[in-house]
């Protein structure tokens, strides 16, 4: 009886094709290339929201209270703030406070 | 919703706001609801921030914003404006016998602090505790 390389040796992979051998290895490599950018973008997202001294901010002005609801004048009616001159016009006493740069 | 977020001078009047596209992230925005439900808690006044543009006097618009509160005398509002990088305590007149100019010199201090390192949440949630702490109980 001869032995041949056909019996030792399990010669499957060499009968895969060409396109399947380059296109296996190059999808993966995708995946993970896709996978690493999607992370960076990910992240590049997330600290766009953040505030950074000297460049311009572009946020919508936000005003926080604690109970809007029973904090503004005329909240019930409409819910938005104007910085009008006719509520400050309103008689209050003097303010106090501080002022401050960065 | 987190805090009583209300947009300033936005086209549509809006509650539930485009905050989330804030400078703030969710995390944040939770802390400085947290921070000034305590502070109006344990002091009984009305904290409130501002963060955007004021118009030029700074003070004088975030007097005007301050007017704006159903009781001013009783109130605080700390307004940050990001632009000209200024901040503003402005305390009613009640509330200045309990909160002085100096207490709220050195709170703006700090605040400006952790605002010049970029980190608006962390300068107004020691900001807000720190008034808050100065003001103590009624």
């Amino acid at each position: 009886m001869t032995t041949t390389w056909d019996s030792l040796i399990p010669l499957g992979a060499l009968s895969l094709g060409f396109l399947k051998t380059v296109a296996v290895p190059l999808a993966i490599a995708l995946a993970v290339i896709l996978l690493i950018y999607a992370v960076v973008y990910a992240g590049s997202a997330k600290r766009a929201k953040r505030y950074r001294p000297g460049r311009p901010f572009t946020f919508t002005p936000v005003w926080f209270l604690a109970a809007p609801d029973r904090q503004l004048v005329g909240a019930g009616e409409h819910r938005q703030l104007t910085g009008a001159a006719g509520a400050a016009d309103r008689p209050h006493g003097q303010t106090g406070g501080a002022s401050d740069r960065w | 919703m987190t805090a009583g977020e209300v947009t300033h001078a936005a086209a549509t009047p809006t509650w539930h706001p485009e905050v989330l596209d804030g400078p703030l992230t969710t995390r944040q925005l939770l802390r400085v609801d947290e921070a000034l439900r305590i502070a109006d808690r344990t002091t009984e006044l009305t904290f409130s921030v501002y963060i955007g543009d004021l118009a030029d006097p700074a003070r004088g618009a975030a007097e005007r914003l301050h007017g704006e509160l159903v009781d001013p005398d009783q109130s605080v509002l700390i307004a940050i404006s990001p632009n000209q990088r200024v901040l503003e305590i402005v305390t009613g007149e009640r509330v200045r016998r309990r909160l002085p100019d100096r207490e709220c010199k050195l709170a703006a201090l700090s605040m400006a602090a952790a605002f010049g390192g970029g980190d608006l949440a962390g300068g107004i949630v020691s900001g807000l505790a720190q008034l808050a702490d100065h003001a103590g109980k009624p």
